[in-house]
């Protein structure tokens, strides 16, 4: 082999040449490293997906439409008491006063006051040092204003009060019992006026306010639920797609708020998609810097179990920690950002690293206890391992690379940065490890050999165990192809079972504040997610949705929908019209419904437009959030008790199809809303990595198709693959863990890591056999060397993810244990099947030559 | 030192300037006195064209009849919806009552229902209309409950010199007045030939919002400064949100009106 030539010849040559340039850039890498950007963003999708792109125009079209933070206050009998209520008129001040001024911004006005124009210095020193309150934006438009009508510039200045004035005002809309109009009709009177103005102070006036509210359809399960024993609150706020920092320092603020700035005896429930995204965002950087000393640590107890020597640790050590810096380095010039998903890099690469690192060391160790000098042995090594080296790695490469065939930009980033820290961890491994070894003075060796002496005692009774378990597979072909049949048949059923399901809030921690809040407003209002049902119309008519001929299929599908399971609250036009007309009709249950015919002609639309002007007319402000101004689109938001992806996708189908059935030619439903976005995300990343797998799988198979020049081992090689995948699907389809974006991965990962034992075990076998060793011996040698490595790595790579089950995020916790399980499944697999497979593929082969000329039989003796 | 000397100057100039105007002209409450007190007529019938642009920049338009009328203090009026034709004669009338105790009375009609509805509605900052004005933008305000102040004695507006005053809430009465117009503060920018006010810029605290507000096309009827033409522009952080635009024609003062007109029956029978 050349390559392994030149690399023996480049070591033995330039040793510290090779040091010096491998370390020489990995401190070039680490001086990059400050600049590595976090991209936080809780969105996989990216913006110009149709899904994000339509939750755009949403916003645009319709106010009221952006994420909410709902807070829910739960009394031990009613919160309609006087403590309570105040507690919600000080909340409700005090979450419109929220905001996002740091004390860098303060600072920063701090200085610019300094050198800023007289007649403004004071007032920006003030607003710096001073308490921020609900004027203080208005504080802010007085200084721009003086410096306006100013002529010099003092564009900085302007610049840093605008940053000021964005971050004050991240709260669109508070939304509680303490600021809402309440309609009210009775005795022919109709009344609007704030749910309470004063808290009234007697026990009537209590009770006459909660029968009100109670009485408010539209308040249902938001302003109060449990029959008044708890209410909601509901901050919107106009955050970027990207501003997940925000969000989480938003929520921090909502959390004081509520805990010390206005504690009380109701219990308080924060959730609400900012507040997971958000939550997530934090805790996947906690979660890095919780896992990172886990896996090193995990990785160092391995590395001290298989070498019991300070060097085999460090070295193999020091290889993978290096090959991770370069790679993270890279990311920094290439200005690719750390997101959610590439914040597990260091787990994969310092797992999967380090595998060829073991490889190359403990063959080495090896050629040094069979009496081989040093230079010897890592020519020996090299000469051994090179090709198997790279390829294992190539493939592992390719694999992950394969995942990066998605849309979804964290994925993509993944899959390509970590095929990159494969092969960089493989040329370390090759390169850097041998140099190494040149260089390091080779000591105690006598202690050395006396623990290997004690160390092989082991290994031959491990290498032992694998033969007998190889030969009872190899003496039953038939009965071991007949129960592998059968469990792969099992496991086809078990992955038909695997449901596609991503469930943000279920990220969390069972015991986690926000997993607990979010299940509380599942169960006990309206809930903590919402889809859009968005309604258009290309009737020719004038103002569409004012004709009670379209509203009625409107509120049917509202009705339909109400009684679909995990449905909160439906909002929308018809239950605001069916709202004033109850009320205007003295609250006459017969009129809780948008109004039928009363005449033949204009009449019902014409009291439909005089309903709606009436609602305007008294200051109701909800109409641009479920209309357009021309009537022509609707939006009906509805609350759901649900944040799984596959609960919203049954829902979106349900809807389509009542539509398909019931709605008219002209009348068009579709789904959008953040909701949506997450239905669609989950599609992508599923179909995205399905096509992965097959991806990785074809590109395997031409691999091996290269590396072994025969057809029959490539497919032989790749069965314990397609075995160990549908095993992987069938604990997720018989455990009921779902296919999101953590498990859906692992098909892949499988494939990279997995196929490196079919290579190790069938190239070891057929070198054997080519050299004209009988079959027994050639298995024989092939456990005890390759059988044992490759149950080794399983163990290294599946100790090596034993780190995410660390996790405090629920999917990489449950990734870690399928890789793991899966891990040690694709050992097993090939050990067990590729010895039987290949004594079919052999006898077929035998037969054929002894019809042409009998095989010679030379017995060569073990290698050792 | 040179801080002292700065304050020093400036209480100088401070009290230089308050003594100054002790002699020359009015202060700014008797300006906005003036305005206030402005000659309106004592009835008023216009048409009024409403123009509501969202922040897509669609319009609506609306044709509305408004009669008003002064019975001393106090005030009654009129509204006639002309178009759309599906609100045609929709009506809502409201009495005004100068005594800030007692409630404002208000009526509607809904000629598909052909029913009037009494309504009751405490909250006066609340839109009218679905516009950028509230109703106490369209009723005035209680002058009484803001301090004001000048912020400029001469600024010349469209070629025209103003008074520009400054009007915050008295401190015991924010609460109240927040409550009645949803302003945290106003400026005003008031003529000095005629005490219109022309321009102004109002600070609304729910939503951190600022309104603009123009008074154009301004001149004489019957004897009386009238501005024709009304807008006001609702913006958060700098952006336009909406905005709206008032066009009077056909506008009568003082013509007789007779009380008939504020009853519910006229509400019913419609134009």
């Amino acid at each position: 082999m050349k390559l392994d030539r030149f690399i023996i010849r480049a070591i033995v040559e330039f040793p510290n040449a090779i040091l010096v340039f491998f370390v020489a850039f990995s401190i070039g890498a680490a001086l990059l490293l400050p600049g590595l950007q976090r991209d936080p963003t809780p969105y996989l999708l990216p913006p110009s997906h149709e899904s994000r792109v339509n939750l755009a125009k949403l916003r645009q079209n319709y106010t009221g439409a952006n994420d909410s933070i709902i807070i829910l206050l739960e009394a031990k009998k009613t919160v309609f008491n006087k403590r309570t209520l105040l507690r919600i008129k000080k909340m409700t001040a005090a979450f419109e006063n929220i905001h996002l001024v740091t004390d860098k911004d303060r600072e920063e006005l701090l200085r610019l006051s300094r050198t800023a124009p007289v007649e403004v210095a004071s007032k920006m020193h003030e607003l710096a040092k001073g308490h921020i309150d609900s004027e203080t934006w208005m504080r802010i438009d007085e200084i721009k204003e003086v410096l306006l009508s100013s002529p010099e510039g003092n564009q900085k200045i302007l610049k840093a009060l605008d940053t000021w004035m964005e971050k004050l005002s991240p709260v669109i809309k508070v939304t509680s019992l303490a600021n809402t109009d309440n309609i009210l009709g009775a005795n022919g009177k109709l009344t609007v006026n704030p749910v309470f103005d004063e808290i009234p102070q007697t026990k009537e006036g209590l009770l006459q306010l909660e029968k009100q509210v109670q009485s408010n359809d539209l308040f249902k399960n938001i302003l109060f639920s449990k029959g008044g024993k708890s209410t909601s609150i509901i901050i919107e706020l106009g955050l970027g797609d990207d501003e997940t920092q925000n969000r989480y320092l938003i929520y921090q603020q909502v959390k004081n708020i509520v805990e010390n700035l206005v504690p009380g005896d109701e219990k308080e429930y924060i959730a609400g998609l900012p507040v997971v995204t958000g939550a997530l965002g934090k805790v996947m950087e906690k979660d890095t810097q919780r896992l990172f000393p886990i896996v090193i640590f995990i990785v160092v107890a391995s590395l001290f179990i298989t070498f019991r020597q300070l060097k085999g640790v460090f070295v193999p050590l020091f290889v993978v920690l290096l090959s991770l810096i370069i790679t993270l380095g890279l990311m920094v010039l290439f200005k690719i950002p750390l997101n959610i998903i590439t914040t597990t890099l260091p787990v994969f690469i310092l797992s999967i690293g380090v595998a060829d690192g073991i490889h190359i060391f403990s063959e080495y160790r090896d050629n040094l206890a069979s009496g081989y000098g040093r230079m010897e042995s890592i020519e020996a090594t090299l000469k051994h391992l090179t090709i198997p080296v790279i390829m294992t790695s190539l493939t592992t490469a390719v694999a992950f690379y394969a995942i990066s065939m998605t849309r979804i930009i964290q994925l993509k980033h993944f899959g390509i940065f970590v095929s990159i820290g494969t092969i960089v961890a493989m040329l370390f491994s090759l390169f850097f490890i041998p140099a190494l070894l040149v260089v390091l003075p080779e000591k105690n060796h006598k202690k050395t050999s006396n623990n290997r002496k004690e160390g092989s005692r082991f290994e031959t009774a491990y290498a032992d165990a694998l033969v007998s378990m190889t030969k009872i597979f190899v003496n039953h072909p038939a009965l071991t192809s007949f129960v592998a049949g059968i469990i792969f048949i099992v496991s086809i059923f078990g992955a038909s079972k695997v449901l596609v399901d991503n469930n943000n809030a279920k990220y969390f921690l069972k015991d986690s504040t926000i997993y607990i809040s979010t299940e509380k407003l599942n169960k006990d209002a309206a809930g903590s997610s919402v889809i859009n049902l968005l309604i258009k119309t290309d009737s020719k008519e004038k103002e569409p949705f004012k004709n009670p001929e379209n509203l009625k299929y409107v509120e049917e599908l509202a009705a339909f929908v109400k009684t679909l399971p995990k449905v909160g609250k439906v909002l929308g036009l018809t239950e605001l019209i069916k709202r004033i007309n109850f009320v205007l009709n003295d609250e006459d249950p017969a009129f809780n419904r948008v109004p039928v015919h009363l005449d033949s002609g204009p009449g019902t639309k014409n009291l439909i437009s005089q309903l709606l002007l009436l609602y305007e007319n008294g200051g109701g402000d909800a109409l641009s959030d479920f209309t357009d101004s021309d009537y022509r689109k609707l939006n009906i938001p509805v609350i759901l008790q649900t944040n799984s992806s596959l609960d919203i996708y049954r829902l979106s189908h349900d809807v389509k199809e009542f539509a398909a059935k019931n709605f008219p030619d002209h009348l068009k439903v579709d789904l959008s809303g953040s909701a949506s976005v997450s239905v669609a995300a989950t599609d992508e990343i599923v179909s995205g990595q399905m096509i992965s797998m097959i991806v990785s799988l074809g590109l395997v198979l031409i691999m091996l198709v290269f590396t072994f020049k025969r057809l029959s081992y490539a497919t032989i090689a790749m069965v314990p693959l397609v075995m160990t995948i549908s095993i992987n699907f069938s604990i997720m389809g018989f455990f009921g863990i779902p296919l999101n974006i953590g498990t859906a991965i692992i098909s892949s990962i499988v494939i990279g890591i997995g196929v490196d034992y079919s290579i190790h075990y069938l190239s070891r076998l057929k070198k054997n056999l080519d050299m004209g060793m009988d079959f027994s011996s050639a298995l024989n040698n092939t456990v005890r060397r390759s059988g044992k490595a490759i149950v080794s790595n399983a163990f290294t790579v599946g100790l090596g993810f034993v780190a995410l089950w660390f996790s405090i995020l629920t999917p990489l916790i449950i990734m870690g244990w399928m890789i793991t399980v899966t891990m040690l499944v694709s050992a097993v697999s090939t050990l067990a099947l590729i010895p039987v497979l290949i004594i079919f593929v052999e006898k077929r082969a035998n037969m054929k030559r002894k019809a042409n000329e009998p095989r010679r039989l030379t017995l060569h003796p073990q290698q050792g | 030192m040179k801080k002292l000397f700065i304050i020093t100057i400036l209480c100088v100039f401070f009290t230089t300037g308050f003594t100054a105007r002790g002699f020359a002209g009015p202060t700014a409450f008797e300006v906005v006195r003036k305005m206030d007190t402005r000659e309106d007529g004592d009835t008023l019938t216009t048409d009024t064209l409403m123009i509501l642009i969202n922040k897509n920049k669609r319009k609506r338009i609306r044709n509305i009849k408004n009669i008003r009328k002064d019975y001393g203090p106090d005030t009654r009026g009129i509204i006639f919806f002309l178009s759309p034709a599906d609100v045609r004669n929709t009506a809502y009338m409201s009495y005004e009552w100068d005594d800030a105790s007692k409630e404002d009375d208000s009526w509607l009609y809904l000629p598909a229902l052909r029913k009037v509805k009494r309504i009751a509605s405490a909250d006066k900052s609340g839109s009218f209309m679905g516009s950028d004005f509230t109703y106490s933008d369209i009723n005035g305000i209680k002058i009484n409950d803001w301090d004001y102040t000048f912020i400029k004695e001469n600024v010349k507006e469209r070629g025209f010199d103003t008074f520009v005053v400054r009007g915050l809430p008295k401190k015991e009465l924010k609460e109240k007045v927040l409550k009645e117009t949803g302003y945290l503060k106003t400026v005003m920018w008031i003529r000095k030939d005629n005490y219109m006010l022309v321009k102004g810029k109002y600070w609304v605290k729910k939503g951190h919002k600022i309104k603009y507000f123009k008074a154009s096309d301004i001149k004489k009827v019957d004897d009386i400064w009238t501005a024709c033409k009304l807008t006001m522009v609702t913006t958060k952080k700098g952006k336009v949100t909406h905005s709206s635009v008032l066009k009077f024609s056909n506008i009568r003062y003082n013509t007789v009106i007779d009380d008939a007109t504020f009853t519910t029956r006229r509400m019913e029978r419609g134009l």
